[in-house]
């Protein structure tokens, strides 16, 4: 008899959450998540295609708004990406051109010669401009990638599949990185008080026009210090840190260091004059982080509440951002499919091969678990 | 039996020249008490709870002074990350809180860090889920809850890591009544079974009171009164309206619950109980014209259907209160009134003779932080009335909400009641014609409740038509005459205040609970005592 209540105990529990079950279901590994956005962030510094970059951008900001529909931020991210982007121009501009089509000519100015001898101003050239807004679309496109994968991926599942010493770190840095969406989210509450107390040019409904974005930018700053601030508090009062692991701050510095070598040599390969070197730096950064991964794994004190489930969607797509990946760099390695543009000495329309656009494609992956998710 | 918490000496000042926040403060709380922390905004009980887990002086630099000693452990001499196990604190404001994306990772939070095994953490994260009655929430992101869904989720994540003495900083000021009692019954749980130790500061009293074993009131100025909650209480404005109603009708002992009052109510006020149910509830005074009318509202808040079908009409010279459930749609409804989102479907229309934009509409947000924008509360007032163009006076405005001295403040420096104080008082600058108020006394002390009060009154009696989204039972009675009541996103209930709260179980005063009837404020629980005709919605709501 006794033994029967506690069956039946134990079923009312699994059956009291048919609402989570249902929404795991289609919710991407944390780790997919990663993959999707070093593969997608590679394909977009391995190619200096504006086109290729765009289609990158369009495939992330195509799941992000797949994945949350409704939200506010959209316009905000938007209108900052873009502002982002524009700002880059001149910039590229002035910092000197060169081709043959010159457009105006701006003043001079050049640095002593004691200095560096850079030279400012002077003529800006069609190909400069050309070249000046790949750029731009291809720091927008970045600046997209970032976005999506913030709002997709949950950073505390991920973190617990990073070592202890990196996760510790990655907490921190996590608590950072939402910091972003939450700053955006009292900008829109600001832009309501805005609005609220009658001032003009605040509109309801849409992104907060640049004179609110000037006038609230400071208490905006002011309260994103404020919050920080607070989450640091609370952070202290949960015992966040108290783990041994982190009493070796150095060790999380290392890997650190190590992480950022080993991408920085594997991106200096195709950039790099000596790509052999930057191999063989990049090898040297894996096996330090390898070295320390090991061993902090060893005495590792984390605790993994739930195991998060691989399943097909997740394969099918890390397959598609294998596929992508691999395509890109195999048309970088043998230089076919336009991905290089390089608009001098005279302005071209970048290329457009049908190979490299599929792999940019295949990066909208994400966006069937998402779709399957909500049958209407 | 050994102390959980001994200040010896205790004393602090933010920065070095500041006012003494206290001075030279002695006091002990027992192992497995329940004590109460109670007294004005700004006073320093938030202060005095950072004292007991190493906040102060660790993180907030300061004048500390003297000494306390939490579970034995002197607070000087460890991080307040040691501290976690003996000393759990739960903040006032749960936005300043969370750290997670979703509500289990916020949830284990705590006892990851303290390197809890895998079963411990399971069996916690259910038995909190369960005792808080959040389970339906488990796998929602965080930035999805409602204020109060939030708050409890917040509470949930300080209560699994079971440290031995808990602090909780106004942890029921945005939930519902019902949720209020669940928390309040999960931290007497913890103190009479597990032998915690619970610190409450707490500006809502009615259920608090019959728990609380000591209360220690601190007014502000330095000093301290501790004495048993049957001491300090009845002697106290703030005291539950059970306590003030017994303490005028000379009842003795006074009763600090309805539990206690029932015998003296059921010896002494029988006309009340006898004319149950009540007969007719009084109309509805001769109402003015509609001035913001919504109809046939439907809301998405993303996949969330936050409002299905709901209308509502607001009209001059009425107060009326939208109640229900955390997450019920109260604030969706009013923000849809004050034309800050786009309804799927159904209109929100106004009277034709108010100005548009926002002159003659005033909306006051839940999270008053985040209202507040300017240097200090003068620029504030004076913000609202240019933006606004309503015309007034500042220093008008100052007087009138008891903020003169606080004029200069910059608001980051503020308490976070005297946030809500100063953003009401700017947001209501000028005299708008409609009045939407969401949550108004979250972390609002007695007085300044009364304040609001009788400010509310005085403006509906000019004209005003007003409408507040509130979990405050006992403020729906005072300033109310109509109730709306949602669930769900929809109007279940709307009628005279008289009719919907009384007789109900969750949604109802304790005057009400005490005497049934039409009775919902302490005066019209006197009135009913000595025998008069009961009008319920026009008496005034404070006792004394």
């Amino acid at each position: 008899m006794e033994r029967a209540d506690v069956v039946s105990t134990a079923r009312a529990g699994v059956a009291a959450t048919p609402q989570r079950r249902a929404e795991e279901e289609f919710r991407l590994h944390p780790l997919v998540w990663a993959c999707w956005f070093v593969a997608a962030l590679s394909v977009v510094f391995l190619t200096s295609n504006p086109l290729y970059a765009a289609l990158v951008g369009l495939a992330a900001l195509c799941q992000y708004a797949a994945h949350r529909p409704d939200d506010r931020r959209l316009d905000y991210v938007l209108v900052i990406g873009a502002l982002f982007a524009l700002a880059t121009i001149p910039l590229n501009l002035i910092s000197g051109s060169s081709g043959a089509t010159q457009l105006v000519e701006l003043p001079t100015l050049t640095v002593p010669h004691w200095l560096g001898g850079v030279r400012f101003g002077g003529p800006v050239t069609a190909e400069s401009l050309a070249y000046a807004a790949s750029q731009a679309v291809r720091l927008s496109a970045v600046f997209v990638v970032v976005w999506a994968f913030n709002v997709s991926v949950d950073h505390f599942r991920l973190l617990k599949y990073a070592p202890a010493g990196l996760a510790q770190l990655g907490v921190i840095l996590s608590v950072g990185i939402l910091l972003v969406p939450s700053a955006i989210d009292s900008l829109a509450t600001m832009q309501e008080a805005r609005i609220t107390r009658g001032h003009r040019g605040a509109r309801p409904y849409g992104p907060a026009g640049l004179t609110a974005l000037v006038a609230l930018a400071i208490p905006l700053l002011r309260e994103s210090l404020e919050r920080s601030v607070q989450r640091a508090e609370s952070l202290d009062a949960r015992g966040f840190g108290r783990l041994a692991l982190v009493r070796r701050p150095y060790e999380s510095l290392i890997a650190v260091g190590a992480l950022a070598v080993a991408a920085g040599g594997a991106f200096a390969y195709f950039y790099a004059p000596m790509p052999g070197v930057a191999v063989l730096v990049a090898l040297a950064g894996m096996a330090v982080l390898l070295i320390i991964v090991v061993g902090q794994r060893r005495r590792s004190g984390t605790v993994r509440l739930r195991t998060d489930r691989f399943g097909r969607a997740d394969v099918l797509v890390v397959a598609a951002c294998v596929a992508s990946l691999a395509i890109i760099a195999a048309l970088r390695v043998t230089g076919a499919g336009s991905l290089v543009f390089l608009p001098f000495p005279r302005a071209s329309v970048p290329g457009f091969d049908a190979l490299a656009a599929l792999a940019c494609t295949l990066l909208l992956a994400p966006l069937g678990p998402e779709l399957l998710r909500r049958p209407a | 039996m050994t102390a959980a918490v001994r200040a010896e000496r205790l004393g602090f000042a933010y920065g070095d020249a500041g006012r003494a926040v206290f001075e030279d403060l002695t006091f002990e709380i027992g192992e497995g008490e329940l004590f109460a922390l109670i007294g004005p905004s700004g006073g320093g009980k938030s202060t005095l709870l950072r004292c007991m887990n190493g906040l102060v002086p660790h993180f907030h630099g300061g004048r500390f002074s003297g000494s306390i000693r939490v579970g034995g452990i002197d607070t000087r001499t460890r991080q307040p990350r040691d501290l976690a196990h003996v000393a759990g604190l739960v903040m006032q404001e749960p936005e300043a809180q969370v750290v997670a994306r979703t509500v289990e990772d916020e949830i284990v939070f705590g006892l990851e860090n303290l390197g809890a095994s895998r079963t411990l953490i399971r069996k916690r994260l259910e038995e909190v889920l369960d005792a808080l009655n959040i389970a339906a929430l488990r796998a929602r992101e965080l930035r999805s809850l409602s204020g109060g869904e939030l708050q409890r989720v917040a509470i949930a994540a300080v209560l699994t890591m079971q440290p031995r003495v808990l602090l909780l900083d106004e942890p029921t000021s945005q939930l519902d009544p019902q949720a209020a009692e669940d928390v309040l019954n999960a931290a007497v749980n913890l103190c009479s079974d597990a032998g915690l130790t619970v610190v409450i500061a707490e500006h809502r009293l009615e259920r608090l009171a019959q728990y609380a074993g000591r209360v220690m009131l601190v007014p502000g100025d330095g000093s301290v009164l501790i004495g048993a909650a049957r001491d300090i209480l009845p002697d106290r404005d703030e005291a539950p309206p059970v306590t003030r109603i017994g303490r005028r009708l000379a009842w003795s002992p006074v009763p600090l619950s309805v539990g206690e009052a029932r015998r003296f109510a059921g010896a002494r006020a029988s006309p009340g109980r006898a004319g149950w149910p009540g007969g007719p509830a009084p109309a509805l005074s001769a109402a003015g014209e509609r001035m913001v009318e919504a109809r046939v509202l439907e809301v998405f808040l993303g996949q969330h259907h936050a409002l299905r079908g709901a209308s509502i009409a607001l009209h001059a010279g009425e107060v009326v209160a939208v109640m229900g459930r955390n997450g019920a749609g109260k604030t969706t409804l009013l923000r849809a009134l004050a034309g800050l989102l786009r309804p799927r479907s159904g209109d929100v229309i106004r009277h034709p003779g108010l100005r548009g934009g926002y002159t003659d509409l005033a909306f006051v947000a839940q999270d008053p932080s985040s209202l507040l924008y300017r240097e200090s509360v003068r620029d504030e007032i004076a913000d609202v009335l240019k933006g606004t163009r309503r015309g007034g006076d500042v220093e008008a405005v100052l007087t009138e909400w008891r903020l003169a001295a606080l004029a200069a403040t910059h608001p980051v420096d503020l308490s976070v009641g005297q946030r809500q104080r100063a953003a009401i008082a700017a947001m209501l600058a000028g005299g708008p014609r409609v009045i939407l108020l969401d949550e108004p006394t979250r972390g609002m002390d007695h007085a300044t409740r009364e304040l609001l009060v009788r400010n509310l009154r005085a403006r509906r009696d000019r004209g005003a038509a007003v409408a507040l989204a509130t979990h405050d039972v006992e403020l729906a009675a005072a300033v109310a005459d109509r109730v709306v009541l949602l669930a769900e996103g929809e109007i279940v209930a709307d009628g005279p205040v008289a009719e919907v709260l009384s007789d109900s179980i969750t949604f109802s005063t304790q005057a009400n609970k005490l005497f049934g009837g039409r009775v919902l404020t302490v005066e019209d629980a006197i009135a009913a005592a000595s025998g008069q005709a009961v009008t319920a919605s026009t008496s005034i709501g404070s006792a004394s």
